[in-house]
């Protein structure tokens, strides 16, 4: 059976392909315009964000949820919401999501050779105890959010992260389980045209 | 200001989850506004089926007080079957999405703009079960 995960995890920028029909930007109203420039900086160029303008109210509450979730001050560091977010990716088998997010670890926390392992092998790839207890507590409450259990929080209070911190990682499990669930049915990631392969 | 998640995780006012919650207040707020435009917005897919497909996602993630708020308002209709089949999909198995599931819907009458609206509510349970199943965590240890 096809999967999603048979693209491969490269950890470069990939480029995504719709496979349902797309704002067209110049009939979009000025509503429209205004929630995509609320969404992300580069929205208006983005197939993602013109298809899903088309329900315009929805896409804006998300874009507040997860950028609240996401770059929100204070809590959980940046790089680690995005190590949560990364692992889930890889995990539910969304190449974008997970290539945007690795990179984006990188940028803030280093420790590039971390992220290949875990693009390339997967979320069992070896770690330093503190990820090594974030990315196995997202994996538990991505895959079923039932299986996440009491040891799991405990294991992250010993590692150091306080409650307020342990609840800004599960809301980013939480958004991912919402996006890669939008990125990888309703297109696909594509290799850009002028990368190399 | 309270949300949905507040309710059905029981969270006190002044409690210990309720203080961690106001840290962040725009998740509530956007909790309850995309509660609003997913369940009240106008779309091309009714609100009794909207609310059936979320009932059966909260259903397969075990969360039975979600889908008991949902069963409410819930109600069948002859699209449904294929709207739950891609639900199903999108829950269990998103691995598995082509571009022909998405091409199913259109078979059954779904406009462009009601297969984001599906898909996006649809995501939103698994954020909503997620966000519950982490509220309990918490409350317990």
């Amino acid at each position: 059976m096809p999967s999603t995960h048979d693209f491969g995890f490269p950890m470069q920028s990939l480029d995504w392909a719709s496979w349902v029909p797309v704002l067209d930007l110049d009939r979009a109203t000025p509503n429209e315009i205004k929630v995509l420039e609320e969404s992300h900086p580069k929205a208006k160029e983005n197939p993602y964000y013109l298809l899903l303008v088309q329900e315009a109210e929805v896409l804006r509450q998300r874009s507040k949820l997860f950028n609240t979730i996401m770059y929100g001050p204070r809590g959980a560091s940046r790089a680690e919401r995005e190590l949560a977010a990364t692992a889930e990716s890889r995990l539910n088998g969304c190449p974008y999501c997970a290539s945007v997010h690795a990179l984006r670890y990188v940028q803030m926390k280093g420790d590039p050779d971390l992220m290949a392992r875990l693009m390339e092998q997967g979320v069992d790839t070896p770690m330093e105890p503190r990820p090594r207890a974030i990315v196995d507590f997202a994996v538990k409450l991505a895959a079923t959010p039932s299986a996440a259990t009491e040891a799991d929080i405990a294991r992250l209070r010993e590692q150091g992260l306080e409650d307020a911190q342990i609840l800004d990682i599960a809301m980013s499990v939480a958004m991912f389980a919402n996006a890669n669930r939008l990125m990888q049915t309703l297109g696909e990631a594509v290799m850009p045209q002028d990368a190399a392969p | 200001m309270r949300d949905l998640l507040d309710e059905l995780a029981g969270i006190q006012p002044g409690s210990r989850l309720d203080g961690l919650r106001a840290l962040r207040p725009d998740v509530r707020a956007a909790v309850a506004g995309s509660e609003a435009a997913i369940f009240e917005g106008e779309s091309g897919l009714t609100t009794e089926e909207r609310h059936a497909v979320a009932q059966a996602v909260a259903e397969w993630n075990d969360e039975p007080a979600l889908a008991a708020h949902h069963a409410a308002r819930a109600a069948a209709s002859p699209r449904l079957p294929a709207l739950l089949a891609h639900a199903e999909m999108l829950t269990k198995r998103p691995d598995q999405a082509t571009p022909a599931a998405v091409q199913a819907l259109a078979e059954a009458g779904l406009a462009p703009r009601d297969v984001v609206m599906l898909s996006q509510l649809v995501a939103h349970m698994n954020f909503m079960a997620r966000m519950l199943a982490t509220f309990r965590l918490l409350e317990r240890a």
